[in-house]
């Protein structure tokens, strides 16, 4: 533990600069509320390569019961309009197009401060729960403009960064990337890893890299998008989650919407949420 | 509660299945329905009826007939009055009939699943994902078999009228597990559904008609036990299928011993569930809810004993117990409920009783605060630890949401405590290492073994128990056999009964052997074969033996119960016999055969005193046939790989049974011993046997023959003595895993009857002559067939 952990901070102080608070967050303030119950930022462990050895996915049984799932809860009528409420309110709407402008965007932002209708809201009786989306999701080009859009409605805007998609480009540039994302205003950050540190199981470096992310990205929100349709094997999807908790995510997702297979239940369902809540109770 | 609340409190609210079309059903039927016999509803003779209900809300559903004996033999006589036109009309036509019933199940397959809820109680997410696609799928899968019949088993035949005892917890699929191979065969069928849970079987009927099922073929008679004992005590019944309880097994196995039935029985069982260090453990944890919380418990293969290795026996404890707060009890035609209610008061209570009865004997009870539905019959799930292997709850079927966990430290450790159970249904192994994985599957004594998964079925692949759990298979190429005979079998003439044994009133005019001519033979000792040593009796009495003509040959030892215990024993030390390679015992097979051959003629010669020189020297030349047929199947009669709907390796292995007791025919001394003997030791067995009673001086031909061939000692031992005495000990024997008798019919009984007490296996000729010399009445898979059990392997794959 004691070689990991100086590794890290020897990486942590190259990239360290002025402007940046330190590795990790001290203070316990929430990123967000959600529903009453406040975000905390993850602060993050040092590497411990004794999970990742122990990762077991039998993917298998994890396909059974990501198809049975499905089939074990449903939620009708009033309970159905509920939940599916509950869902616009984690939903990022994103745009992450070639073809985006700053109009394309602002359109994008109005549908985010309204996602329902007003005739909805009115006969579903729900004008008090002010019902938005979780966050814009934009590239950094357009961030200014989703937070002009977006003033006075608490939605954050989400960036995309560090070389989005591919994350393939220099880390000094992608971290850059994601300073620019934070000065412009982005209150998260969505990053994407190598996935190649995954295929070569070189955990350190992909831990590294997730936490240079994560001090870049400062007081931001941290959402880790792990690229499961790359990484192919329910395994890799398992070990990259801990990797990335333990690096300081405050989010893992699955997928950038470009791979081949995006999310699937199997993927994002089970064997991330089994992996966050493995690292939850590890940390509590 | 407004949208709002519902959008703050993230609760699931009520999500019921609409049960407006089953209940139309019932009342269409006016809520009254009698038996269906030759095709048409029928008023019980004795006009009783009883109620079914509820047992989620308590409300009657239905009334349905009491059966009487009366109603049983209307039954069974339309049945056999069907039999032989069903049995002879095309395999095609057959084939059509259960393709129809396929696809009229999976027509009306909704309107099944909420009727199996509301008369069961068990969720209708079950009833309707689970249940009924099985159903459908065994009638189609059987529909093939249908078709394929006469290609594919071309000298067997339909046993004839089956009569069939199903159980409640899975009322439907039970019924197409019977009925479907058993029409497939081409036999007709009486089924009595359980008193709990008749409608869907009713409902079933219906469909019967519906297809144009010829008359007679299915006959479905409700009512209790006594309706069941009254099916299984008709005399005009060939074949007995039960499924259900150990106890009444038992009562069904010594109810059918004084006649020819044929018996299957899947009973009861508490199957391991065992999860190693390396396994994934929240799929684990997801088997135990397919597991023990599937159908609330009330499976006769749940995984109900919980084997951890105490490595990881604390974190597998801690999800399990996150993962029972997340389970829903409740109305179980709600589509979001995973465990719905019990099926009858009295089960409840049997429930709690057991539940009681564990925590009084130390184990700790933990349950999640679990929000319970107000009326009805529910039982929380239950998680017991600090469970003993000896307790009784670690011992006893629940059949309840209730896991008794126990932990383990090594994979040997595993299997002991696994097999440590008087049942052998199935078992669970969790492991990401495929060497721990099947090395463990192929060392629990289970007819099925699940690696990394739990309770899939699939009519290709048999289930069916090893050991108290009852013996046939369902489901596959192995359960057909339950349904059908080779066809000479049952045109074989009867042989007479036995002399009865002499016994102690030998008679005292001894004529003494004819020396042969011009030469005085030392004299030949003949003893006991056991643990491959002679060994002397244990009474210090011998029984002569006397020639054709009343001379008497020689002496032998008097058998006794003593003697078959030392026996039995040395056949459990040389258990290490199934573990040698079948190319290992194919060559001391064929050792055997090089020996005889060499010694042939010494063994006719003496033999012929007995059986005279034409058939000794048939004996002997066929016997070496027989050995070599053996030691050819030895390393051919292997299993087979099924083609279940799933991502999965389903291996069927043909295991051996453990130590056989095989009473050899009277009329072929060395022949009879032989084809008897072999298939028994070729497919992995050690063997008690009784030598032919006419003529037992062949032990010391045998034992010459094995000693010199390198059978290693204790795989067969041999035991004189009379036939009868010798049989009863034998079927007794709590640890002789099976009992062959090939002697007369009272034998047969004789067998049925004694060997009730572990429910081991019994094969006889049922008292009919078997041309021993005839390869085709004298050897082969039938025999094989008795010698082995089959052992399913479900392994899934995939990264």
């Amino acid at each position: 533990m004691s070689v990991e952990n100086n590794r890290h901070y020897r990486i942590g102080e190259q990239t360290t600069d002025a402007t940046t608070e330190g590795l990790f967050q001290d203070d316990n303030q929430p990123l967000a509320v959600l529903s009453g119950r406040p975000l905390l930022s993850n602060k993050g462990i040092p590497l411990n390569r004794e999970w990742i050895n122990q990762v077991r996915v039998n993917t298998s049984a994890v396909e059974r019961r990501a198809q049975t799932h499905v089939a074990r809860r449903t939620v009708k009528k009033d309970w159905q309009a509920a939940w599916l409420l509950r869902a616009i309110t984690c939903m990022d709407l994103t745009t992450l197009s070639g073809d985006d402008t700053d109009e394309r965007v602002r359109r994008l932002c109005a549908k985010a401060r309204q996602p329902i209708q007003q005739e909805l809201v009115d006969r579903l009786g729900i004008a008090d729960l002010k019902i938005q989306v979780g966050a814009v999701c934009v590239y950094h080009k357009f961030v200014e403009t989703a937070r002009a859009a977006l003033q006075g409605s608490m939605i954050p805007v989400a960036a995309v960064s560090t070389g989005f998609p591919a994350g393939l480009s220099p880390l000094s540039e992608r971290i850059a990337e994601i300073r620019r994302s934070v000065e412009d205003g982005a209150q998260e950050i969505d990053v994407v890893i190598t996935r190649a540190h995954v295929f070569g199981a070189r955990w350190q470096e992909l831990y590294d890299e997730i936490s240079a992310f994560k001090q870049a990205s400062g007081r931001a929100h941290m959402k880790v998008i792990l690229g499961a349709g790359d990484l192919l094997t329910l395994r890799n999807v398992a070990r990259a989650s801990f990797v990335a908790m333990m690096a300081g995510a405050d989010f893992i997702k699955t997928s950038t919407g470009k791979e081949p297979t995006n999310a699937t239940n199997r993927h994002g369902g089970w064997v991330q949420s089994r992996r966050r809540h493995s690292y939850r109770q590890a940390i509590a | 509660m407004s949208i709002a609340e519902k959008f703050a409190a993230m609760e699931y609210g009520p999500a019921p299945e609409d049960a407006k079309e089953a209940l139309t059903w019932l009342d269409r039927h006016s809520r009254r329905f009698g038996h269906f016999i030759n095709g048409a509803w029928r008023e019980p003779f004795a006009r009783e009826y009883f109620d079914t209900t509820d047992p989620s809300t308590g409300e009657r559903l239905a009334s349905v007939a009491q059966g009487s004996s009366a109603d049983i033999d209307a039954a069974v006589q339309a049945a056999r009055a069907a039999f032989p036109k069903w049995q002879s009309i095309t395999p095609h036509a057959r084939a059509r009939y259960m393709y129809a019933l396929a696809r009229q199940v999976q027509k009306h397959s909704r309107r099944l699943a909420v009727l199996e809820t509301m008369d069961n109680g068990k969720p209708i997410r079950e009833s309707r994902d689970i249940d009924i696609p099985l159903v459908a799928r065994h009638f189609y899968y059987h529909a093939g078999w249908a078709q394929l019949l006469p290609q594919e088993f071309p000298d067997y035949t339909a046993c004839g009228v089956a009569g069939q005892i199903i159980p409640w917890n899975f009322p439907l699929l039970m019924l197409a597990w019977k009925i479907a191979p058993a029409l497939a065969t081409g036999n007709a069928v009486v089924l009595k559904p359980a008193e709990f849970t008749p409608l869907t079987a009713l409902a079933f009927a219906e469909i019967c008609q519906e297809v144009g099922l010829p008359a007679g073929v299915v006959n479905i008679v409700t009512g209790d036990g006594s309706t069941g004992e009254a099916l299984v005590k008709h005399p005009d019944v060939d074949k007995i299928a039960f499924t259900g309880s150990t106890e009444v097994g038992r009562a069904i196995r010594s109810a059918t011993a004084q006649s020819h039935k044929r018996l299957s029985l899947e009973l009861g069982g508490k199957s391991p569930f065992i999860v190693f260090e390396d396994a994934d453990l929240d799929s684990a944890v997801e088997g135990l809810v397919d597991g023990i919380w599937l159908n609330q418990g009330q499976v006769c293969c749940a995984g109900s004993r919980l084997l951890m290795q105490e490595s990881i026996a604390e974190p597998l404890i801690a999800k399990i117990r996150e993962r029972m707060i997340t389970l829903r009890v409740g109305p179980p035609l709600d589509k979001g409920i995973d465990i719905g209610a019990i099926v009858a008061p009295v089960q409840l209570e049997r429930i709690q009783r057991l539940v009681n009865q564990g925590v009084a004997e130390g184990a700790t009870c933990w349950q999640p605060r679990t929000e319970m539905p107000s009326r009805g019959l529910y039982f929380p799930p239950t998680l017991l630890s600090n469970v003993h292997p000896s307790s009784m709850v670690a011992q006893q079927e629940i059949f309840g949401p209730v896991l008794a966990a126990m932990t383990f430290r090594t994979p040997s450790e595993a299997v002991e405590l696994a097999n440590n159970t008087a049942y052998g249904l199935a078992a669970c192994v969790w492991s990401e290492s495929i060497n721990i994985a099947l090395h463990v599957s192929a060392q629990i004594k289970a007819g099925v073994v699940w690696v990394n998964c739990t309770n899939l079925f699939d009519a290709s692949c048999g289930f069916g128990g090893y050991r108290e759990s009852g013996y046939g298979r369902e489901g596959g190429r192995e359960g057909l056999l339950e349904y059908l005979e080779p066809a000479w079998f049952k045109s074989a003439p009867s042989l007479p009964a036995a002399k009865p044994s002499p016994g102690e009133n030998a008679d005292s005019d001894r004529k003494t052997a004819n020396p042969a001519p011009g030469s005085a033979e030392i004299d030949r000792t003949v003893k006991l074969y056991i643990g491959g040593k002679q060994a002397r009796p244990d009474s210090g009495y011998s029984m002569e033996v006397r020639g054709r003509n009343g001379q008497i040959l020689g002496e032998v030892p008097l058998g006794n119960r003593k003697d078959i215990r030392n026996a039995v024993e040395a056949a459990h030390k040389a258990a290490g016999w199934a573990k040698t390679t079948a190319h290992n015992r194919a060559q001391i097979l064929y050792y055997m055969a090089e020996n005889l051959s060499q010694r042939g003629d010494e063994v006719a010669h003496r033999l012929s005193a007995a059986v005279g020189e034409a058939q000794a020297s048939a004996e002997v030349n066929s016997g070496i046939e027989r050995i070599f047929s053996y030691a050819a199947w030895a390393d051919k009669f292997d299993g087979a790989v099924h083609n279940p709907p799933f991502r999965n390796i389903a291996i069927a292995m043909n295991e051996p049974i453990g130590a056989v007791g095989i009473i050899c025919p009277h009329e072929v001394p060395l022949l009879g011993f032989l084809s008897l003997v072999l298939p028994v030791v070729a497919a992995g067995n050690t063997v008690v046997a009784v030598p032919s009673e006419t003529y037992p001086l062949i032990t010391g031909d045998l034992y010459q023959l094995f000693d010199t061939s390198d059978l290693p000692g204790g795989v067969v031992n041999i035991v004189t003595g009379y036939s009868s005495q010798l049989l009863k000990v034998l079927a007794e024997h709590d640890d002789v895993d099976a009992i062959w008798c090939f002697t007369d019919q009272t034998s047969a009984f004789a067998a049925k009857s004694f060997s009730t007490g572990n429910l081991k296996q019994v094969f006889t000729n049922e008292g009919r002559a078997i041309d021993w010399f005839d390869v085709k009445q004298g050897e082969g898979r039938w025999f094989l067939q008795h010698a082995t059990q089959v052992k399913n392997i479900w392994v899934p794959y995939g990264e």
